[in-house]
C-alpha cells in the first residue's frame, strides 16, 4: 500500500483530526496551567495559615483635643510605642499593623494611576507644586506595614532584597522601601526617592519590588492591590526618640496602633484581650479598643470559594470537550479507514504482508500526531500563560492518546483484513 | 397498434477519456410495441446499454431526440421523468442498488409509492420471486442469486407497465440464471413488459425481439 | 414513504449531534457563570470599569446620546455597599443573581439586594427602603446564599443621579472608555483595578477556552451535516432511481435531519434549564442550540441539495 497515495487521499481527513486533537490538547493545557495557578492563589493569600480570626485594635482618642495633647508628650508617646513592642513580639497573636498614609514624593515618576485619589472617590490631585519646598511633589499611594503583616499576607519580593526589618530605625540616614510591580521600568533598585513622611522629610531607597498583584485584607476589602503602592517598612519597635521628634513619632506610633490582630480560631477573645491587658499594664497605655472583624473570615471563605469555582467549571467544561473531540477522532477515523479500506484490499489480495500494511497504518498515525505536536506545540508557544509545568501533563496525555489511537486502528486492520480473508475464501 | 414506448431521432454525445467526443447514439430509433411482452437489446461493452435503458428510465437526460410514452411526449425534466418513472417503470440495476444494511422487506417496500398495505405487498411479491421467509434479512446475508431476486422484487412491487433489466443474470451462474429468466416469463404472463439489456445470447432468446446496438443505431439482431 | 436510515446510523448521528449541543449549552453555561463570578468578584465591575467625577448628567448624556452599551453607578453609602444603578443600551453581561430576574426597562424605581440587607415584605413582593422610598426587590444578589454581594444594594433610579452636581460615578462597559476620553478628556477618569479574577490567570484561559472551545462546536456542526449528508446518499440514489422528485427526496431528508437534530437537542436544553442561573441565561443557551440545530439542517440541505442536483 502506497504511503504518498494513502496522504493524498486523506489529506483532509488527517488535517481535520490534527486540527481537532490540537485544540484539545491546546485547552487542556490551559486548563492544568489555570489549575496551577488557581493553587498558587489559595496558597499565597487562602491558605489554612491566612484562615484566622481578626480583630480591630484602634484607640479611643477620638477627641482632636485630647489626641493632640496626648501626642505632645513624649512619656505618653513612648508608653504607646512600648504598648506597640510588646505586642509585636506576642507570639500568641500576630499584630498586623497596616496603614495607607500618602506620602507626597518629589519629581514622583509615573502617571496618575499612582496618585493617592486614583481609583477612589477621591479626586485626582496629580502633581502640583508644594510650597513648603518648591518642588514638584504628587501624593504617592503608599502602605506602612510591620514584618507580621508582610509575612501573613505572603507579600513576595520578585527583583532585588527583601526588607532586612530589624535594620528599620528612622533615625537613619535613609529608609529602605520596596515598590509595587507597576512601578518597573519607572526606578531601579538603589534609586532614591525624596518624600515627606508626616512631615519629615525621609529619604527612601528603593531595595526591591514586589511581585505583581500582591495583595492584603485592608479597609474591609480582601482585594486590596498593591502594585501602585510604595511600600515602607516599619521598623519593629520604637525605643527612644529626639524631643524634637515627638510630633513624628507620635502619629506615627497611633498609625502603628490602629492595627489588626489576627488569631488562631482556638484563641478567644477574652484571650486576645487578656493579651492587651498585660501589654496595656506593662507599658502603662490603656487607650484602646478591640473590635471584631468578621467579615475577614466571610471574605477569605467567598474569594477562595469563587477561585475554586472558577476551576470546577473549567474541568466540567473540559471533560464535555474531551468527551466531544474524541467522537469527532472516531468519526474520522471511520471515514479513513472506508477510504483506505478499498487499497488495502488490493494490497492484502494482491499479497502483501500483513506486517508492511501495520506499517503504514502506523506511520499515517505517526504523521497525524506529528501534525498535532506542531501545531498545538507552535499555538501554546505563543499563549501569554507560559507555564512550562503544564507541558508535561500535555504531552504526556498526547503520547497516550497516539498510543491508544495507533492500536486502536491496527485493531480495526486486523479485523478488516479477517474479515477480507473470509471474503476470499 | 400504438406503441407503448417510441423514441424518435435521439443523438447523444459523450466525451472520451482522451478529450474527444463520438456519438453514443446517433438519430436511434427504439419502439416497444404494446403486443410485444420482452425486448432484449444486446451489444459488446460500452456500446451504449446501460444508457440506453437510463433514457429509458428518464434518468439520463442529456441528449436530444423525443420519448414517448403511449402518444405523451415526455417532457425532458428532472420531475416529469421521475413522475413517469415513478408510476411505470421498474427498475433492475446492473449493481443491484440494494441497501445493504437494511433487511430484505424494507429494501422491497422502498418500491412502493404509498404506504397502504405496503408489507403486505411486499411480501406477496418476494413470495412472487421464490424468497418467502426470507423477509428479516440483511441484504448483506444474501447470496448472488438472491439479492438479485430480492431487486426483481422491488422492481416489481408496483407491478409497472414496464421493466428495465441491465444484465440481469450477469453475476449469476448458469443454473440461477436460468430461475431468474424462468421468473421474468411468469412476471410477462401477469402483463409487465421487460426491456433487457444483455450481452448473453442466451438471455436474448427468452426475449420477443432481439436489438443490437450497432454503428450508435439500434438494429435488429440477425 | 418511510424515512428510512438505520438505527445504527441514526444513533450514531444523534449522538454526534446531542454531544455538540451539550457542549455548546455548557459554554453558555459557563460564560454566563464564569462572567457572574468575575462580577462578584470585583463588585459587579468588569475589567472596563473606570471612574469619573463630573455632572452625572453630563456623562449619562454623553453616553446615551452615542448609543453606548454601559452600566452606570452610584455609590449611596461610605462603604460604597448601597449604589445607584443605570443600565444604558443593552447589557449583554447579567449581573450574578439568584431568586429572581434582571432589571428590566420598565423598572423604573427597583432594587436587588444581597440577602443579609433587610427588606420589608408587603403582599408577597419585598421592598428595600432608601430615604423613605420603596423600591420593590426584583433579584437577590450573588449566586448564592452566602456572597461577597450579600451586604451590596442596588437601585435602579434616575432621580438618585443628582443633575448639575458634581459627583463620582462608576461607568462600566466595553465601549465607554473611548467615549469618555473623547468627551472628558484622559485625565479625568480612573480605571478601577479587577479584583479577584487578577488571583488566577483566568482572564487568559477563559477567552481562550471559549474560543477553543465555539471552534469544536462549529466542526461539530460541520461533521455531523456531512455524516448526514453521506448516511443519506445510498438512500438517495435508489430513491431518484425509483422516481421520486429531486424536491421529495430533499424534503424527506430535510425531515429526517431536522428531527434527529431537535431530539437530540433536547438533553442540552434540559440541562441548561437545570444548570442556569438566571432565565435570561437560559433563553441565550437555548437559542444557541436551537441556532445549532438549524445550522446544521442548513448546512446538510446545502451539501445534500448539491449531491441531488447535479446527480446523472
Amino acid at each position: 500500500m502506497e504511503l504518498l497515495y494513502d496522504l493524498k487521499r486523506t489529506a483532509l481527513a488527517t488535517i481535520a483530526k490534527a486540527l481537532l486533537i490540537s485544540l484539545c490538547a491546546i485547552t487542556i493545557y490551559n486548563l492544568v496551567s489555570f489549575s496551577q495557578s488557581t493553587s498558587q492563589a489559595v496558597d499565597r493569600s487562602f491558605s489554612s495559615n491566612a484562615e484566622k480570626g481578626l480583630y480591630s485594635l484602634v484607640d479611643r482618642l477620638i477627641d482632636p483635643d485630647a489626641f493632640a495633647e496626648f501626642r505632645e508628650s513624649s512619656s505618653n508617646v513612648k508608653s504607646l510605642a512600648e504598648f506597640y513592642s510588646q505586642l509585636n513580639v506576642n507570639d500568641s497573636i500576630e499584630l498586623i499593623s497596616v496603614f495607607d498614609q500618602t506620602i507626597p514624593i518629589v519629581d514622583a515618576r509615573g502617571d496618575n494611576s499612582f496618585d493617592y485619589g486614583y481609583g477612589t472617590e477621591m479626586s485626582t490631585r496629580g502633581k502640583y507644586l508644594d510650597e513648603a519646598s518648591g518642588k514638584e511633589v504628587m501624593n504617592v499611594k503608599s502602605i506602612q506595614l510591620n514584618q507580621r503583616a508582610f509575612d501573613f499576607y505572603n507579600l513576595e519580593v520578585s527583583s532585588g532584597e527583601t526588607i532586612r526589618w530589624n535594620q528599620i530605625d528612622y533615625s537613619n540616614p535613609t529608609t529602605p522601601v520596596l515598590l509595587g510591580a507597576d512601578y518597573r521600568g519607572l526606578y531601579a533598585v538603589g534609586d532614591t526617592l525624596e518624600g515627606n513622611f508626616y512631615s519629615k522629610k525621609t529619604i527612601f531607597t528603593v531595595v526591591g519590588f514586589l511581585e505583581p498583584d500582591q495583595s492584603i485584607f485592608y479597609k474591609g476589602d480582601i482585594n486590596f492591590y498593591l502594585d501602585s503602592y510604595l511600600v515602607v517598612p516599619y521598623p519593629p519597635s520604637i525605643v527612644d526618640f529626639p524631643q524634637e521628634e515627638t510630633y513624628f513619632y507620635g502619629i506615627l506610633s497611633f498609625a502603628m496602633i490602629n492595627s489588626v490582630i489576627a488569631a488562631d480560631s482556638s484563641f478567644s477573645t477574652d484571650d486576645v484581650l487578656d493579651v492587651l491587658l498585660k501589654a496595656s499594664q506593662s507599658s502603662g497605655f490603656d487607650q484602646y479598643s478591640l473590635l471584631n472583624v468578621p467579615t475577614y473570615l466571610v471574605q477569605f471563605s467567598l474569594a477562595k470559594r469563587l477561585i475554586t469555582e472558577n476551576l470546577s467549571l473549567l474541568i466540567y467544561i473540559e471533560v464535555v470537550l474531551v468527551a466531544s473531540t474524541l467522537v469527532g477522532v472516531v468519526a474520522l477515523n471511520q471515514f479513513t479507514h472506508h477510504r483506505r479500506k478499498g487499497q488495502i484490499r488490493i494490497a492484502w489480495t494482491l499479497g502483501q504482508r500483513r506486517s508492511l500494511l501495520a506499517g503504514t497504518t502506523l506511520t499515517n498515525t505517526a504523521i497525524e500526531y506529528s501534525l498535532v505536536a506542531l501545531f498545538s506545540g507552535a499555538v501554546i508557544l505563543s499563549l501569554p500563560n507560559q507555564s512550562p509545568e503544564s507541558l508535561l501533563p500535555v504531552a504526556l496525555l498526547l503520547v497516550v492518546a497516539f498510543v491508544a489511537d495507533a492500536a486502536s486502528q491496527q485493531r480495526v486492520l486486523t479485523s478488516f483484513l479477517s474479515n477480507t480473508s473470509k471474503e476470499n475464501v | 397498434m400504438k406503441n407503448i414506448i417510441d423514441l424518435k431521432n435521439v443523438s447523444k454525445m459523450i466525451r472520451e477519456p482522451n478529450g474527444e467526443s463520438r456519438f453514443l447514439f446517433d438519430d436511434l430509433q427504439f419502439q416497444l410495441g404494446a403486443g410485444e411482452q420482452s425486448v432484449a437489446i444486446l451489444g459488446r461493452s460500452g456500446s451504449g446499454k446501460s444508457s440506453l435503458l437510463r433514457i429509458l428510465a428518464g434518468i439520463d437526460l442529456s441528449y436530444q431526440g423525443d420519448y414517448h410514452y403511449e402518444d405523451e411526449n415526455l417532457l425532458k425534466n428532472s420531475d416529469a421523468m421521475a413522475r413517469h418513472r415513478f408510476k411505470r417503470i421498474g427498475i433492475i440495476a446492473q449493481r443491484y442498488d440494494l441497501l445493504d444494511d437494511l433487511n430484505v422487506v424494507r429494501n422491497v417496500k422502498m418500491g412502493l409509492p404509498t404506504k397502504h398495505d405496503a408489507i403486505s405487498r411486499s411480501r406477496s411479491a418476494l413470495e412472487d420471486v421464490g424468497l418467502k421467509g426470507f423477509e428479516e434479512k440483511l441484504i448483506r446475508r444474501l447470496s448472488g442469486g438472491e439479492a438479485q431476486r430480492v431487486a426483481i422484487a422491488r422492481a416489481i412491487v408496483k407491478a409497472p407497465a414496464i421493466v428495465l433489466a441491465d444484465e440481469p443474470t450477469g453475476a449469476l451462474d448458469e443454473h440461477t440464471e436460468s430461475e431468474v429468466l424462468t421468473l421474468f416469463q411468469k412476471l410477462q404472463v401477469s402483463g409487465i413488459k421487460f426491456i433487457i439489456a444483455t450481452h448473453s445470447l442466451r438471455v436474448a432468446d427468452q426475449c420477443d425481439r432481439r436489438l443490437v446496438l450497432k454503428d450508435n443505431k439500434l438494429v435488429p439482431f440477425p | 414513504m418511510a424515512n428510512l436510515l438505520n438505527a445504527q446510523k441514526t444513533i450514531r448521528v444523534a449522538i454526534l449531534f446531542l454531544l455538540f449541543t451539550v457542549l455548546s449549552a455548557s459554554l453558555n453555561i459557563y460564560s454566563e457563570i464564569q462572567q457572574g463570578i468575575t462580577l462578584e468578584g470585583n463588585r459587579l465591575h468588569s475589567a472596563h470599569a473606570l471612574l469619573i467625577t463630573d455632572s452625572s448628567d453630563q456623562v449619562l448624556s454623553s453616553l446615551t446620546t452615542e448609543n453606548v452599551n454601559a452600566r452606570v453607578y452610584r455609590s449611596l453609602s461610605p462603604d460604597g455597599r448601597i449604589r445607584a444603578i443605570l443600565e444604558l443600551g443593552n447589557n449583554s453581561t447579567f449581573l450574578p443573581i439568584h431568586d429572581g430576574r434582571q432589571f428590566s426597562a420598565n423598572d423604573v424605581q427597583a432594587a436587588m439586594v444581597g440577602s443579609d440587607v433587610p427588606v420589608q415584605t408587603v403582599e408577597g413582593e419585598s421592598f428595600y427602603e432608601y430615604q423613605g422610598t420603596q423600591y420593590l426587590v426584583v433579584a437577590t444578589l450573588g449566586f448564592g446564599e452566602r456572597s461577597l454581594l450579600s451586604e451590596d444594594v442596588l437601585i435602579r433610579d434616575r432621580a438618585l443621579f443628582s443633575p448639575g452636581v458634581l459627583e463620582t460615578v462608576v461607568v462600566d462597559g466595553a465601549e465607554a472608555e473611548s467615549q469618555i476620553m473623547r468627551e472628558f478628556g484622559e485625565d479625568a477618569y480612573a480605571q478601577l483595578a479587577s479584583a479577584t479574577g487578577r488571583r488566577t490567570n483566568i482572564d487568559y484561559v477563559s477567552p481562550i477556552l471559549l474560543g477553543f472551545g465555539w471552534s469544536l462546536v462549529s466542526l461539530g456542526c460541520v461533521i455531523a451535516a456531512l455524516l448526514m449528508a453521506r448516511y443519506t446518499r445510498p438512500l438517495d440514489t435508489v430513491r431518484h432511481q425509483l422516481g421520486h422528485t429531486r424536491w421529495w427526496i430533499l424534503r424527506s431528508d430535510l425531515f429526517k435531519v431536522t428531527t434527529i437534530s431537535l431530539v437530540s437537542s433536547a438533553p442540552a436544553s434540559i440541562l441548561v434549564l437545570m444548570m442556569a442561573r438566571a432565565p435570561e441565561t437560559a433563553g441565550v443557551a437555548i437559542a444557541a442550540i436551537l441556532a445549532q440545530a438549524i445550522l446544521i439542517v442548513v448546512l446538510s440541505g446545502i451539501v445534500i441539495s448539491y449531491r441531488i442536483w447535479s446527480q446523472r
